[in-house]
């Protein structure tokens, strides 16, 4: 349609019609039809006074948008901070799309149109084909030598970003493998560095088996002469710089990247392989087509990334070897050196050196010149300079001194990751941040668990960091939302923002003057969302309550107290959630009482939530509850509202009580803190069904207000299920725990 | 925007169409649904959409109507999803609570009475005449509320005349 027919239509009388008038105000029409009109304005007074009178009704219309306007609330200042993140968690949705789907996607991206049918046919060939190999070679995965390079150097470049003059600490082990006059020998040694990025200084730490030896700056002489004492590392150091990598950063992406643009007729090969549980590995294994004998030249160079963070955790060479290292093995001492047995390895080490033989082993037992050399990170860290001693990295020390102690990087057992978790977890709670703000524990890379989310003000940012930047091994990263625009627009295209789990309610800031002990910020202004027209529920709160201030007093209570049993509730799953992740092994008995401390305050909160929700409803909606259609038994409204939960619902309360009775109840809150969740969140709904939406007649109000109760109960059941088992008297005594006092229905 | 195909850069161009249109959207889409926080979510998902459909490759002419439309379907989508009919009118009586701002008790009394009156002829409205003069009122073009309704180009001009006859025998008898 253009303007042409708009005119057509319009101009069927010498005054202009009402659409013609309202089209020329509005710029709708051609320059030649509005001048037209314009024209017959200046002579038509009548035509002047419709054109005056759609002017004032314009104005008045604007005049009761913007009055509407001003009684809504916009957008919060996160709220595009908040879209960005739901940005990217449709990157990471798309990320996980086959290779196909991309390829089809990008496909479609460049070509913009469909393509002809000739080109489609070109196309469908090509993939046929493509099938075929793909087939005929087995699964490879979807990245290039180079796009694994690529990416991993990204992340370690990444890794080092937000810290201030990056110290990077690495704890390797490194093992050496030969074929000898006596069979294969393997030898281990582990090696610690400290590298200063900023200042190119390193310090190494060489230990486990061989005497320890200090040195401040890798030694030069490693290039031009054999080491004098050739344990694992001396040898690789050689190695490395025979090949022009870095001593200095041994496992390192970047340096294996520049080999690799150096190196002639090498191939390449991408694999997956399983890492621990549902985690891969990707293997780049690069061969070097030509036989050079060289002694010390790399034959065959593997590295392996974790999947997940493009993390680099081992890297392995074959190296062509010579006489002499061929046999240095026995110069080790027994604690490492010894001869290949599977039997006497640790558990590490067994399921990998399993690897190595189907790998770069093959080489080394194939060719008994070959010598294969692994390093596998043991600990990884990111350390500012300002953590470490100013003299650490000076002058090089007396070999036989005992070492200075090194910065606090010790790698840390799970049992310990878990712990500090928890604390974070606690500490959380008694700020009331778990109930609806933006902030979460998370396990952080390189063993560290980083708190991290947003706060509403500098204040309640400066709180979170002193709950919980004292706790060991916890790196804080919670930012004001001015903070964290800023940082998105600076970074943005090259840093997506930190995805924080978002609760599923409105999210929640706490008054600055929220302190720990008062009690937590609940679910927001309700006011806000109770509409003031007709409710569904408006008949009932007529039927209850004599005025009107008191009929929205009732509504935003409810309202209110549902949000607020829905922020415990909410807390409480996502500890369950954490607690079900957790490996039982790794967690310590005062860490479990911890989690169950903090379970059990969640869901006591939640009772008393759910207690208040129930106190507030029942006498508005107890007219509809004992109607005729359900009045047909004598019990009490509670009872018989429980009663009309889904059949699965009944089955699955059933469950929980029986399991809170058994003696192992306490490990079974998590799941029963899931149901509460399920329960309290579809009471939440039919509440605001009922309380805050504005259509009268849709609504069956028995029916509605019998399922909000029915909600309310089975969701009050499960943790009160939960309040039992957690209890400690009542673990201790189950007699006490029956006479746990019920709050009055 | 429809150009631009990088991830990181429809990411931007997504979000600062987000920071610009946000506020229309929103307006428009709680004068459907009147809650203001579902008014919210579904204006972010509206440019989630946006962003899932730009990463797909399709091209969008009209971002503003597009935008617009999408945001009006989910609308009524969430409108039937609740059992709701659809209303295209503000609620009076909370519009009545607001205070107006003109100072003198009597301008007050003729404003009110004024704005009560053009309450009143709004519900009288048809839902597609109350739409078109919503969306025009963001500054939509005829030709981009067609595409948000899916009506004809000059069906717009005669819904827009309409209600504006109607809301002015109103005002002016």
């Amino acid at each position: 349609m253009t303007r042409r027919s708009l005119q057509a239509l319009f101009f069927q009388s010498s005054h202009p019609s009402d659409e013609e008038l309202l089209a020329c105000l509005d710029g709708e029409l051609d320059e030649r039809a509005a001048a037209r009109v314009r024209a017959h304005l200046d002579t038509c007074w009548r035509c002047r006074g419709r054109r005056d009178r759609f002017d004032r009704t314009i104005a008045a219309f604007v005049d009761v948008r913007l009055e509407d306007r001003a009684r809504r609330t916009g957008f919060p200042p996160s709220a595009t901070l908040l879209l960005s993140a739901r940005l990217d968690a449709v990157d990471a949705k798309m990320e996980k799309r086959s290779v196909w789907t991309r390829l089809f996607w990008r496909a479609r991206l460049t070509a913009r149109t469909w393509p002809s049918p000739a080109r489609l046919a070109q196309v469908s060939v090509a993939v046929l084909t493509a099938v075929l190999i793909v087939l005929s070679i087995g699964r490879e995965p979807a990245v290039s030598a180079q796009e694994l390079l690529a990416r991993t150097v990204a992340a370690q470049e990444a890794r080092l970003r937000p810290v201030v003059q990056p110290v990077v600490y690495q704890r390797l082990q490194v093992s050496r493998r030969a074929a000898g006059a006596g069979g294969t020998r393997e030898t281990h040694q582990t090696w610690e560095i400290w590298s200063d990025t900023t200042h190119g200084r390193y310090r190494e730490r060489v230990g486990a088996f061989a005497p320890i030896v200090e040195r401040a700056a890798p030694d030069a002489s490693a290039c031009s002469a054999p080491a004098a004492e050739p344990t694992p590392i001396r040898e690789l150091e050689s190695i490395l710089c025979a090949n022009g990598l870095q001593a200095a950063q041994p496992l390192s992406a970047a340096a294996f990247r520049d080999w690799r643009g150096r190196v002639r007729n090498a191939s390449d090969r991408v694999n997956t392989q399983p890492l621990d549980g549902e985690r891969q590995a990707m293997v780049l294994r690069t061969s070097l087509g030509d036989r050079d004998r060289q002694p010390n030249r790399i034959r065959e160079a593997e590295l392996v990334v974790r999947a997940d963070d493009w993390h680099p955790l081992v890297q392995r060479f074959v190296v062509q070897g010579s006489a002499h290292q061929a046999d240095s093995g026995h110069v080790d001492s027994g604690q490492g050196d010894r001869r290949h047995d599977g039997a006497s390895q640790s558990g590490a080490m067994q399921s990998d050196a399993t690897h190595r033989d189907t790998t770069l082993g093959d080489a080394a037992q194939g060719d008994a010149d070959l010598v294969s050399y692994e390093l596998r990170e043991l600990s990884f860290e990111v350390v500012p300079l300002a953590t470490v001693a100013p003299t650490f990295f000076d002058a090089p020390r007396d070999t036989t001194a005992v070492p200075a102690p090194a910065p606090a990087v010790e790698a840390v057992s799970e049992a310990d990751l878990v712990s500090a978790e928890v604390q974070a977890w606690e500490a959380l709670h008694r700020l009331g941040a778990l109930l609806g703000e933006p902030v979460e524990v998370a396990r952080g890379s390189s063993h560290r668990v980083e708190v991290r989310g947003l706060a509403s003000s500098e204040e309640r940012k400066q709180a979170i960091i002193e709950a919980v930047g004292a706790i060991p091994l916890v790196t804080v990263d919670v930012r004001t939302v001015d903070e964290a625009l800023a940082a998105k627009r600076a970074h943005s295209g090259t840093a997506s923002a930190t995805p924080v789990a978002l609760p599923p309610g409105p999210i929640v800031f706490p008054s600055a003057s929220a302190s720990a002990s008062a009690a937590p910020a609940d679910g927001g202004d309700a006011s806000t969302m109770i509409q003031t027209g007709v409710l569904p529920i408006q008949p009932l709160l007529d039927a209850y309550l004599p005025t009107p201030q008191d009929r929205t007093q009732a509504a935003t209570d409810v309202v209110t107290l549902s949000r607020g049993a829905m922020s415990q509730a909410w807390a409480l799953e996502r500890l369950a959630r954490f607690t079900l992740g957790l490996d039982a092994a790794a967690v310590r008995p005062s860490t479990r009482r911890t989690l169950e401390r903090v379970a059990l305050e969640l869901a006591q909160a939640t009772v008393e939530k759910l207690d208040a929700l129930e106190r507030r409803v029942t006498p508005i909606v107890s007219p509809v509850l004992s109607s005729p259609a359900s009045a047909s038994t004598s019990e009490p409204a509670a009872t018989r509202a429980a009663a009309d939960a889904p059949a699965s619902d009944a089955l699955e309360d059933g469950a929980g009580r029986a399991d809170a009775a058994s003696s192992g109840a306490a490990t079974e809150w998590p799941r029963s803190a899931l149901q509460v969740f399920a329960r309290v969140r579809e009471a939440d709904e039919k509440t605001r069904r009922l309380f805050t939406e504005s259509d009268t007649g849709l609504v069956e109000l028995g029916s509605a207000a019998r399922a909000l109760m029915a909600s309310c109960e089975a969701g009050r059941r499960a943790a009160v299920d939960i309040t039992r088992t957690l209890t400690p008297k009542a673990i201790e005594d189950p007699a006490a725990a029956a006479s746990l006092p019920r709050p009055p229905r | 925007m429809a150009e631009t195909t990088e991830p990181s850069e429809l990411h931007r161009a997504v979000t600062a169409a987000f920071e610009e249109l946000k506020d229309p959207v929103h307006r428009y889409v709680a004068a459907i649904v009147t809650e203001d926080h579902a008014a919210r979510d579904l204006t972010q998902e509206a440019f989630v959409r946006l962003y899932e459909h730009l990463l797909k490759g399709h091209r969008i002419a009209h971002v503003r109507a597009w935008i617009f439309r999408v945001a009006h379907n989910l609308s009524i989508d969430a409108l039937r999803r609740h059992g709701v009919i659809d209303h295209a009118t503000a609620s009076e009586d909370s519009a009545r609570e607001v205070a107006d701002p003109a100072p003198g008790a009597e301008d007050l009394l003729l404003t009110q009475e004024f704005r009560g009156r053009l309450r009143d002829a709004l519900h009288r409205l048809s839902v597609q005449e109350r739409r078109c003069l919503d969306l025009r009122a963001e500054g939509l073009t005829y030709r981009e509320i067609a595409e948000v309704l899916g009506i004809r180009h000059t069906t717009v001009a005669v819904f827009l005349a309409r209600g504006l006859k109607k809301l002015a025998s109103t005002l002016h008898d």
